[in-house]
This record gives structure tokens, C-alpha cells and sequence, in this order.
């Protein structure tokens, strides 16, 4: 089933056609036929991380879906309850992937969580991330000026790429900026480029949040609004290519530029997600390797990578074109691939639930050979992380940039 | 499993509820305060199935809100469940995945819905002996994962082998699904079965003495565990389509590609409206697809010959390929595209394909009903044909001709020896008719078994309403038709 560019279910252009009554929830919006469309097979239900956790089919996208038909016809009223199952989702679009009839639930849980604000009912530590972006520019209150704590150490080399103009723009993304845990990925993707030789930029302070949790959190226009603060900096310093250490960055930017300017993002610029950049300098021969005492790795897809991207590829080329990498798959990867459990702000409404989900990913790795886990989302990295603390189960987790930069031969 | 603070919160909130509904709290006992909830929202959706009819349609039922959800873990959970329901003279609703349709899953007298998705363990898999025993909520995806590792397969899957768990699709007969018609139904697959009965007790049952049990809608017991026949997992499957422009054509090529002596593992007969939502037809108006395990000796020259015979033409591999890509999902497609897909699901030999077809055109053109159907070969003769009608619930006519028009598609399966495929609780009332001799058997069996009439109550051996009030229904319905005609000519 094709997720990317994939139309809206015919009946969703005939709302007028339908009797739905108590319409106030979703009133015109154009997405009040969605739970009409769904078959209740129950497809979705079976992969979706939450209920696979909570095992109740109402956490379930079905369920959700159930419940808000319910609503439509007066049946159940919107409440903190109604609330909260709803936003026990980490939006990973698995449902949307196997969705019979084709429903871009995706789309729909964005638009309920919109809703969900306009009535004055997000969570309160959604509202707090959401206060968060709007007075700092980033989800974790720390403001503009901490957005260069990561150059400790290579200011010489980094500091002049700041507000450069070039046509190579590296966006680093608030968590890989702000997260010392983080760090590592962005001064591994700094090696990578100075080694190939690449003349890039940096943002530095003036770098917003792609927008994302603010989206997430029922706040499209907030989100919009720091997209496109972003894409003004991106024209200012003549970029054509930005690459991005995060996949959701990139989708974000990238569809609220189409909302933006009615028109694709790649019209203007290239957007390339850390594998995707690498594996075009690997083809180039800009990146030389040195042999690796046979490790074996095995590949986490981020969701948004592979379920909106289609990155499935690149990350399993640049690892075969490692001397000495081995690489075994997981079970549930590419499209089928299972969240990590820390997206949508599922980490925020319900840390433990997304631990879980987490520790389940990781059980299903632990099942393979691999001595190390590599992903390219910074998320996924935290999420798996913690998992293998609270399982006991010490295995590496890395992003793709860090496993390049670690064995790219000594100059 | 996981204790979220949100569940525990969501039980505190019922703590309350406890305290005052003497049940929840037995219940909860058991299965402790995560898995049992009497919250509305919990109860409307355990209530639910893939029957996305209208409420003024489905809401007939007698109480159709299940009282209580319960999750159980553990084949003593069932029974202590089921004792409970017993001293409450509670209804017991066995609920898998919920995948099924005819309200299969669904209450009609409140109860007890009773999840049994958490008892999903794949307890052995004996490659050597070509055996799984499983719990009953395993799901098809995790078993196929599992019996990959050890090169075999189940061989055998539902439609919905997406959504569905193994203790749902055994419950429901699983008669027809993809592998079939050439491994056999599931009642040749099942080696043995361990069942819960409504008197508490716990019995293992193989053969014959397991025969009532497949199929037996959850109205017996609750099955608890299952040992299924495993085999080796073909390296390849090749699908194979061909294009028709009569039905009768179609009909004549299909009932010849049944005789042959090499089965597929997937035979799809289809209109090109059926086609239209999935996989479109660009030439031809039906479609005939087959697949073969790749090492079987697939007749291809038979093929040719029969398809040639007909007046067909084959259609590409691409095409071919889509068709076997989509055969878990097609089904519902058409649903992408109307506020209701009422269907109805018969179960006739091969030899009467076209008989029904036929008779369901000729229904569509004169009644202008939005019809559409596909069907696909179950056992080695046996055929379930899903008719189907893509429904606006405003226009209200249009839904009763249709529901007419089905219930005559029955009728006349019925009279050429076939019946309703599943029964649920929407065809329990062609149960008697079409079945008799099932159905006598069920009869004396739940009455030995569930004197209190507690297991999922109205399918199967009892209904709601009647065979002779729904066709004098139909019958007048149809009557006022004609009169209405004649006044307006």
C-alpha cells in the first residue's frame, strides 16, 4: 500500500452525502467521514505499538476510531478520557501502512489532536512543550543562546561555518543541539563533511524547531509558523542542500513547506536525511574506511524514514560498504518496522508506556546476532537507549553518522 | 505485560465502579484490575465487528452493549470467568480479533465480552512431528514469523489473517481461506483442542469429538488452546490470472480448473466492479485467480486448454502478482468507497457458481442495486461467494432491496444444497434450513453442555428472530414493490 503522495479515500469528498448528526467534534473540517470509511477490520489494531503494550482494543487505532464516531453521533461526550486515549499514539503510521481501506490516519490522529486544542482539552505536559516552542524556540525551554553547547571543544573548526553562506546546510535539530546525550551524532556528522571535503553551513542560534511537537500537540500553525522561520534562514545563507542529523525534521520542514508555498520542497532545495547524504559521498569516493574487526550490526528504520521517506536502502549501503560490518536484519523493518515508542510526544503523555514499547523493539533485536544497534533518528537512539538500561541489556545503539565518522580511515 | 500509570489510573477510576458493581469486583479478582472494565467506551468498542452496518440496522439486537470487558491471560481465568457469568446469569461473548462479521463477536444479551488476545503464546513447535500447539489469541503474523525460523508453515490462513487470532478463525470454521483447497479446511488441520465449557470443566477433544466445537460460534465453550498440522513452507507461490467477458464463461472455466487434480492454494473468481476498488481489470468484466506453491506441478497446458476453451485471456504476472499481493486486503476495499458495505457470505458447491451469480446480476440490473461479488474455493469443491452491495444508509430503500436481495441469495443456496458461510449471529436464522443436521447436533449438544444458555447466546441453535418472520418481511417488502410499480405505470 503506497503511504507516500497516497489520496484520500474517495469517500471522504462526499461528506455531504452522509448523515452524521452532534457534528460540533470535527464540524466541516472534511475529516468527519474518516471513522465512516474504516471497515473495523481490525488491521491496525494487531500493529499498533500502544495496543500491542495496553492489549485494550479501545488504545487501538480501530478503537480510536470507534470511539470518535461515537462522539460524531452524540453518542459519548469529548472528555479528559477520550483525551488521553487519544493521544496515547506515537504517531508512528504503522496504521496508515496497512490501513484495508486507505484512510490517512496519520493525518486524521493530527487533525483529532487540533480538535482536541480547539476545545481547550490537550494534556497539560502537552501544553507545556507546546509553551515551551513558542517562548524558546525549542521543546526544552533552554532558548537560542544553548544552541551552540555541542561546539565545546571543535569551536575553531565549527564556529566559522555559522551563518556562512553555502550551498551545503547541516540542520543539527533541537534534541541533537540541546542533548549532550546527543552530541555525539552531531560532532560525527561535522567529521564526515570536513573529511569529504564539503563546504557547509550552520545555523546555529538562529536554527528553530522544525515545527513538529507543535504539530503533534494540535498546533499546526505554530508549527508552520517555525518551518517557515527555518526555510527563510535556509534562503538567507543560499542553501540548496540541507541535511538533517533527524528524519522527522525533515518531513516536517518539508511538508509545511508544501503547505506553506502550495508546492514541493525539492522545487527549492534538496532535503537529504544523514543516510542519504552519506551514501551519495560513499559513491562519490569522498569517504575512505578502515577495516572494522567484524562487527555485527543490525539496522532500527525510524518510522518516519521508512514509512514517509522511504530511506529503507541507503543506511543498509553504507553499512555493506563498511569493510568488516556484517549486517543481520530485524525482524518488522523497512515499512513493517515498529516504533521505538518515543514519537508523537508519546514520551512526554506517558513515559513508561513508551519505555515499554521500547523494550520491546529491543527484545526483538536482542534476538538477533548484532553487537550494536544503529538507527538515524535521535529519538529512537534515546528511546532504545534507556531500554537497554531498564532491560539490563548492554548493547550499543548508534546513529548511521556516528558508525561512519568512527570508522572512516585516519587522514 | 505493562501496568502504564494511565491504566492504573483508569482502574483507580474504576474502583469506585468496584465498590459498587459486586461483578466488576469478582471479576477484577480474577484477572486483577487491569483486565476487566465495565467503562463505556471499552463496551462500545468490545461490542463491535467489521459489520459496519447502520445503528437503525444493527442496533436491533436485544442488548447489544456488552456489560463488562474482561481480558484473560490463562486458561483457568476463562473458567473462573465463566463461573462467574454462571452465578450472574451473565452472557459469555468469546471476542479473538474481532475480524469476523455476522456479529460473530458481538453481545445481544450485554454479558461478558471476553478478550482472549492476551492468551497469545506459541507454546510448541515440532517441526519433526509437523505439529504448533498455540494459545488461542495468536495472531497468523507472529505464527508465520515463529514457523519460518524452523522453514515450515501453517499452510492454511483466513482473509483477515491480518487481524485475526487462531481461536477466532477455528471458532468461526475456518472453511474457506487461502490454502485450503489444498491443505484442507481447518477441521483437517486441527489435531486437537482444549476447551473451556460453561460447567467449568476443561477437556481435551480431538477427532470427531472436536468436529462440534469448529465452527461452533463460541456457543460450547471457549477454546482455550489448539495443536495444529505445520508443513513445509514452499519456496515460492506463482499467482496466475485470467480475464472473461461472460459470467458464464468464468463460471464454466472455474468449475473445470476446480476438477483438476493439481489444487492451488488460492482460487479468486471476482467481477470487474469487486476489481475496480483494488486491483482494476483493463480488459474483461471478471476475473479468474489461481496460485501454486512453486514446487507443485502447476497444469499449465490444462490451463490454456480450459481458459482457451472459454473464450479468456491471461493477464500479465504483474497483475497476477497484485492479485496474490492483495489477498489479504481486497475484500474490504470497496468499503474505501461507500458509508456501508453490506455483505452476505454463501457457502455452495462449485457446480452452482454461476446459478447464484447469475441470479445476483439479474438482481442487480432489475432492483439497480450497487452490487458487487467475489468468491473464492474453499475446500476442493466447496465455494463461499461474497455478495456485496455498496450502500448510502439515507437512502433507505436502496439498503432494504439490497438486504432483500441477499436474503434471496441465501434462500437459493440453501436449494442447491449450500448454505450461509459464516453464521454469527446475523444467519442463525438459516441455520435450521440450511443445516439441519449441524444444527440438530449443536442443539442436543448445547443443551447437554450449557444448560444455563449462557455461552454467546442467540447464534447458532437459537436466534433473535426467525427464518419465516424475516421472509415474510422480504416477502411484503417486495410485494409493496411490484404494487408500487404497477401504480406508478
Amino acid at each position: 500500500m503506497g503511504i507516500g503522495g497516497k489520496s484520500s479515500p474517495p469517500i471522504l469528498s462526499q461528506v455531504g452525502a452522509i448523515n452524521v448528526r452532534h457534528m460540533a467534534f470535527l464540524k466541516d473540517s472534511g475529516y468527519e467521514a474518516v471513522p465512516y470509511v474504516c471497515a473495523f477490520c481490525g488491521n491496525c489494531t494487531m500493529v499498533c505499538p500502544a495496543f500491542m503494550h495496553l492489549r485494550w482494543e479501545p488504545f487501538g487505532p480501530r478503537g480510536k476510531l470507534h470511539a470518535t464516531k461515537e462522539i460524531i453521533e452524540g453518542v459519548i461526550n469529548i472528555d479528559e478520557e477520550y483525551v488521553r486515549r487519544m493521544y496515547l499514539c506515537s504517531l508512528c503510521d504503522h496504521c496508515t501502512q496497512i490501513c484495508t481501506t486507505s484512510i490517512p490516519l496519520l493525518e486524521f490522529w493530527l487533525f483529532i489532536r487540533k480538535e482536541i486544542e480547539m476545545f481547550g482539552l490537550t494534556p497539560p505536559s502537552i501544553s507545556f512543550i507546546s509553551k515551551s516552542l513558542e517562548d524558546y524556540g525549542d521543546p526544552f525551554a533552554m532558548g537560542p543562546e544553548s544552541r551552540r553547547i555541542w561546539t565545546r571543544g571543535i569551536k575553531k573548526i565549527v564556529e566559522p561555518r555559522i551563518g556562512k553562506q553555502a550551498e551545503t546546510l547541516f540542520f543539527i535539530g533541537c534534541a541533537c543541539a540541546l542533548k549532550p546525550q546527543l552530541h555525539g551524532i552531531v560532532r560525527s556528522m561535522i567529521k564526515i563533511m570536513e573529511r569529504a571535503g564539503i563546504d557547509y553551513s550552520l545555523l546555529g542560534e538562529n536554527e528553530a524547531c522544525c515545527g513538529a511537537p507543535l504539530l503533534w500537540g494540535g498546533k499546526p500553525a505554530g508549527a508552520k509558523e517555525l518551518a517557515e522561520q527555518n526555510i527563510i534562514w535556509f534562503r538567507k545563507i543560499g542553501a540548496k542542500t540541507i541535511v538533517f542529523n533527524c528524519p522527522t525534521c525533515l518531513n516536517a520542514i518539508n511538508e509545511a513547506y508544501a503547505k506553506i508555498y502550495g508546492t514541493h520542497a525539492e522545487k527549492e532545495f534538496n532535503l537529504l536525511t544523514a543516510s542519504q547524504f552519506i551514501v551519495h559521498l560513499i559513491r562519490e569516493g569522498a569517504l575512505e574506511f578502515e577495516e572494522q574487526p567484524l562487527v555485527t550490526v543490525t539496522y532500527h528504520d525510524p518510522c518516519v524514514a521508512a514509512r514517509k521517506l522511504n530511506v529503507i536502502d541507503e543506511p543498509r549501503e553504507i553499512i555493506d560498504s563498511i569493510p568488516g560490518l556484517y549486517k543481520v536484519e530485524v525482524i518488522n523493518s523497512g515499512k513493517e518496522t515498529h516504533c521505538c515508542g518515543s514519537h508523537g510526544l508519546l514520551n512526554v503523555i506517558d513515559p513508561l508506556l513508551s519505555s515499554k514499547i521500547a523494550e520491546e523493539r529491543l527484545r526483538q533485536m536482542s534476538i538477533t546476532p548484532a553487537s550494536r544497534i544503529i538507527t538515524e533518528c535521535p529519538s529512537c537512539i534515546q528511546s532504545l537507549e534507556l531500554a537497554t538500561h531498564t532491560m539490563q541489556y548492554p548493547i550499543a545503539v548508534e546513529h548511521i553518522a556516528q558508525l561512519v565518522a568512527d570508522a572512516l580511515r585516519d587522514e | 505485560m505493562s501496568q502504564t500509570k494511565q491504566v492504573t489510573s483508569l482502574n483507580e477510576s474504576n474502583k469506585a465502579d468496584q465498590e459498587i458493581d459486586p461483578v466488576l469486583a469478582q471479576l477484577v479478582k480474577v484477572v486483577g484490575p487491569d483486565n476487566a472494565s465495565n467503562d463505556e467506551l471499552e463496551r462500545i468498542v468490545y461490542s463491535g465487528d467489521p459489520s459496519s452496518l447502520p445503528h437503525f440496522h444493527y442496533r436491533w439486537k436485544r442488548k447489544y452493549l456488552a456489560d463488562y470487558v474482561v481480558r484473560v491471560e490463562k486458561t483457568d481465568q476463562i473458567r473462573e470467568i465463566i463461573l462467574i457469568a454462571k452465578e450472574h446469569k451473565l452472557a459469555i461473548v468469546p471476542r479473538g480479533g474481532g475480524s469476523s462479521c455476522m456479529g460473530s463477536s458481538c453481545p445481544s444479551r450485554g454479558g461478558i465480552s471476553l478478550d482472549i488476545k492476551r492468551m497469545n503464546k506459541i507454546i510448541d513447535i515440532n517441526a519433526e512431528e509437523g505439529f504448533v500447539r498455540v494459545e488461542p489469541g495468536v495472531t497468523f503474523a507472529d505464527l508465520e514469523i515463529e514457523l519460518a525460523k524452523k522453514g515450515m508453515e501453517l499452510g492454511i490462513y483466513p482473509t483477515s489473517a491480518k487481524s485475526a487470532v487462531i481461536g477466532g478463525w477455528i471458532a468461526c470454521g475456518g472453511r474457506a481461506g487461502i490454502g485450503t483447497p489444498r491443505y484442507g479446511t481447518l477441521e483437517e488441520n486441527i489435531i486437537e483442542l482444549k476447551v473451556v465449557l460453561s460447567n467449568g470443566e476443561i477437556k481435551i477433544v480431538a477427532g470427531k469429538e472436536a468436529l462440534p466445537y469448529i465452527g461452533s460460534f463460541g456457543i460450547l465453550g471457549v477454546i482455550a488452546e489448539a495443536k495444529l498440522k505445520i508443513r513445509k513452507k514452499p519456496p515460492r507461490i506463482k499467482p496466475l490470472s485470467y480475464t472473461f467477458q461472460r459470467l458464464e464463461s468464468l463460471c464454466d472455466a472455474f468449475t473445470k480448473v476446480v476438477g483438476l487434480s493439481a489444487k492451488p492454494v488460492y482460487l479468486k473468481i471476482a467481477d470487474a466492479r469487486f476489481q475496480k476498488y483494488s486491483n482494476p481489470l483493463e480488459k474483461g468484466r471478471y476475473v479468474l485467480t489461481l496460485a501454486y506453491n512453486d514446487g507443485d506441478d502447476i497444469p499449465f497446458d490444462e490451463l490454456q486448454r480450459i481458459v482457451g476453451e472459454n473464450g479468456g485471456g491471461m493477464l500479465d504476472d504483474e497483475y497476477a502478482e497484485n492479485e496474490w499481493e492483495l489477498r489479504y486486503d481486497c475484500e474490504f476495499k470497496p468499503k474505501e468507497y461507500c458509508h456501508t458495505l453490506m455483505f452476505q457470505e454463501v457457502w455452495i458447491h462449485s457446480d452452482n457458481v454461476y446459478d447464484v451469480l447469475e441470479a445476483y446480476e439479474r438482481s442487480k440490473k432489475t432492483h439497480k442495486v450497487p452490487a458487487l461479488w467475489f468468491g473464492m474455493l474453499g475446500t476442493q469443491s466447496m465455494v463461499r461467494l461474497e455478495l456485496m452491495a455498496m450502500l448510502n444508509p439515507d437512502r433507505y430503500l436502496e439498503f432494504i432491496s439490497s438486504k432483500g436481495i441477499l436474503h434471496k441469495m441465501v434462500k437459493r443456496s440453501i436449494r442447491l444444497g449450500g448454505g450461509p458461510y459464516t453464521i454469527g449471529l446475523q444467519n442463525s436464522i438459516y441455520m435450521k434450513k440450511a443445516y439441519p443436521e449441524r444444527y440438530a447436533a449443536m442443539k442436543k449438544l448445547k443443551n447437554e453442555l450449557d444448560v444455563e444458555g449462557i455461552m454467546n447466546p442467540d447464534r447458532v441453535t437459537n436466534c433473535l428472530t426467525s427464518y419465516s418472520r424475516i421472509n415474510l418481511l422480504f416477502f411484503l417488502a417486495s410485494g409493496f414493490r411490484r404494487l408500487a410499480k404497477y401504480v406508478a405505470r
